[in-house]
């Protein structure tokens, strides 16, 4: 059995199991405890003392235990193999309506120098770099083409607020084919707001756009990650939210804008200072995004990054000040968290969610297509390998059809991991091929020493092990309220 | 396992058996680590007979860490096809599903006739007319480092 902090998830101890009472199902020692969980998506947490009686089938079928063990289909000759197959086909094959989140890239130009920067952005004077309005236009074609009702155009750069010409096209044009299509359609904007001025956040309100950027937290460590050489970067990323903020306290129709923290390995030592920063500004969603050696982050990775364990150590330090935070009737909620306790407590499991290519699509400026933004990434580094088709040229089902596309869903496949395979966090956790072959040179990655490995375990150690506290859970089964939001 | 050691032409040689390695695991290790040494392979007795010839010079000890590594990716391919055929059947089936429905079926629809009529043209027309308008009036030729735009009226060099 795996204990907490390790990166092996042998399966030692079934073989004494008795096959008559005993599920197939994964464990893992959590603070002296045993987690137990399942295909089902079904967990439980145990005493050591108790999951040996049940490896031994004494756990009785009516005492609390066994009932509980019964109920989450963790005893063999008491499963329901109707229900667990309906289960299974709802949760495994039918919730696949194609790609809804589809990236336009609509300039490579960046005004920062962000020390971590993923994009791989060039100088704000390299215009050439820009989308140009016909390119846009075909892979606002490719995303209707998709079979997705819900359909969200998210922009990104660079900065694409330099290309302000096409973002306001590309909203203007997906407008005009929904006439037809009638889709459910959103807009996102990913910008730093320097050039959000209030005539384009005019615009961009009435047009019902969302939006996101960075926050990395108090002013010294979000300008130190985040330089902007025509000015302080914090203040006006403050500025700007403070204002979309008053437009939605005036009553505008908008979704609450969205900071993403990217943790550095500045951040380490100050989860708490960031929390703050992103509530004081009314923020109740917190995004610890973790950095990733992928991009310029690569090149200056001693500096900037850090170890898997230290990241959830910064983690779980967050989450406890977000639950102190509760305590003091401030409402925030970290948006990880969110997802993973909706797939945990709620069964709510996408089972690819980096199925890159069937569930998002990357538009570069030059039309190029991706699976997804990360693998875009790469190509501004050199590494085209995830590029499926090009606007213009590719059909909507070449790209679908791009032997990339398949070999991403098969080594995002949990079943086909092996260390995935026999995780206990297995049911819940997602694999990201990108990564993969980004830092180890495969696809498929090598689990027992990949860095995405490493952190979502030990993020998922730092819930699971708040989730056995009563009190805590109780704010981590509230964040839950958040889901729809 | 046993390493042979040449610090001096950049090379460890070792030995795996057959019987647990398959050729394309062994293909697949040397394509992950096509960056980091060239591999070479024979077969005796049983055994794939492997030289790892380091693309940059390592001492001993680097070309030890190397063979090592090589052995755990080796070692991941392998238990990743049995992993692969035990759940080959669910695999498929998943992965089939996904990429027809992501498709839109065999057959996916056609876009709808609307979008192909003069009207609905003629607005994609002037909306990219417009557009095209706005980046010559609007879209500095040049920008300052910082990314302000220059004023179209200021002339630079």
């Amino acid at each position: 059995m795996a204990e907490r902090g390790s990166r092996l998830t042998s399966p030692s101890g079934l073989l004494e199991k008795e096959p008559r009472k005993v599920a197939p199902h994964n464990a893992r020692l959590l603070g002296g405890k045993v987690l137990l969980t399942n295909d089902a998506g079904e967990h439980a947490v145990l005493g050591e003392a108790d999951y040996r009686r049940f490896l031994a089938g004494g756990v009785g079928d009516q005492e609390p235990l066994g009932q509980e063990l019964s109920r989450k289909d963790f005893v063999r000759d008491q499963l329901d193999f109707k229900r667990l197959a309906e289960s299974a086909v709802e949760r495994f094959l039918l919730r696949w309506p194609g790609p809804s989140v589809h990236t336009v890239v609509v300039t490579r130009r960046c005004n920062f120098k962000c020390v971590y920067c993923h994009a791989s952005v060039v100088d704000a004077s390299r215009v050439e770099t820009d989308m140009t309005p016909e390119t846009a236009a075909g892979a606002v074609d490719l995303a209707f083409d998709s079979p997705n009702p819900k359909l969200t155009i998210e922009f990104q750069g660079g900065e694409p607020l330099l290309n302000w010409p096409v973002v306001k096209f590309v909203v203007e044009y997906a407008k005009l084919k929904n006439r037809e299509r009638r889709k459910d359609l959103h807009f996102g904007l990913i910008s730093n707001f320097s050039l959000l001025d209030d005539a384009k956040l005019d615009w961009l309100c009435e047009q019902g756009v969302s939006f996101c950027t960075s926050l990395d937290g108090p002013a010294a460590l979000h300008n130190k990650n985040r330089t902007f050489l025509g000015g302080n970067s914090h203040e006006l990323v403050v500025d700007r939210l403070k204002a979309i903020q008053a437009r939605r306290a005036a009553g505008a129709k908008l979704d609450a804008p969205n900071a993403i923290c990217t943790v550095s390995r500045f951040s380490l030592s100050q989860p708490e200072a960031v929390i703050d920063q992103l509530v004081e500004l009314g923020l109740e969603r917190v995004q610890l995004g973790p950095l990733d050696p992928i991009g310029f982050a690569r090149r200056s990775w001693e500096t900037i990054g850090y170890t898997p364990a230290e990241y959830a150590a910064f983690y779980g330090r967050a989450i406890d000040h977000l639950i102190k935070l509760d305590s003091k009737g401030v409402k925030a909620y970290e948006k990880m968290a969110l997802v993973l306790l909706l797939r945990v407590l709620q069964g709510r499991h996408w089972r690819f969610p980096y199925a890159d290519g069937v569930a998002r699509l990357a538009y570069d400026w030059d039309g190029s297509v991706y699976t997804a933004e990360d693998g875009r990434l790469l190509a501004a580094d050199g590494d085209g390998f995830f590029k499926i088709g090009e606007v213009g040229r590719s059909r909507y089902e070449d790209l679908i059809e791009h032997p990339t596309v398949k070999a991403s869903l098969y080594a995002a496949s949990p079943w086909s991991q092996p260390m995935c395979f026999q995780c206990a966090y297995n049911p819940f956790c997602t694999v990201q091929p990108v990564h993969g072959h980004a830092t180890q040179g495969s696809l498929w990655g090598q689990m027992p020493t990949n860095g995405w490995c490493g952190k979502m375990m030990g993020v998922f150690d730092e819930l699971f092990t708040r989730l056995q506290d009563p009190e805590k859970r109780k704010v981590l089964e509230s964040w839950l309220e958040y889901k729809d939001r | 396992m046993k390493l042979d050691i040449d610090a001096k032409a950049r090379e460890v040689s070792f030995s795996v058996p057959t019987k647990v390695y398959s050729e394309d695991a062994l293909r697949i290790a040397a394509a992950v680590f096509e960056n980091r040494c060239e591999a070479s392979a024979g077969l005796a007795k049983g055994r794939h007979e492997l030289t790892l010839k380091a693309r940059k010079a390592l001492d001993a000890k680097g070309l030890e860490a190397l063979a090592g590594e090589f052995a755990n990716e080796l070692l991941n391919q392998e238990y990743r096809f049995v992993v692969a055929r035990f759940n080959r059947k669910v695999a498929d089936l998943i992965a089939a599903q996904t990429l027809l429905a992501a498709r839109g079926g065999e057959n996916p629809p056609a876009a709808p006739e609307g979008e192909k009529s003069p009207a609905f043209q003629a607005e994609v027309k002037k909306l990219l007319a417009e557009t095209a308008d706005e980046i010559r009036r609007t879209m500095p030729k040049r920008i300052a480092p910082q990314g302000s735009p220059i004023p179209p009226e200021t002339s630079v060099g």
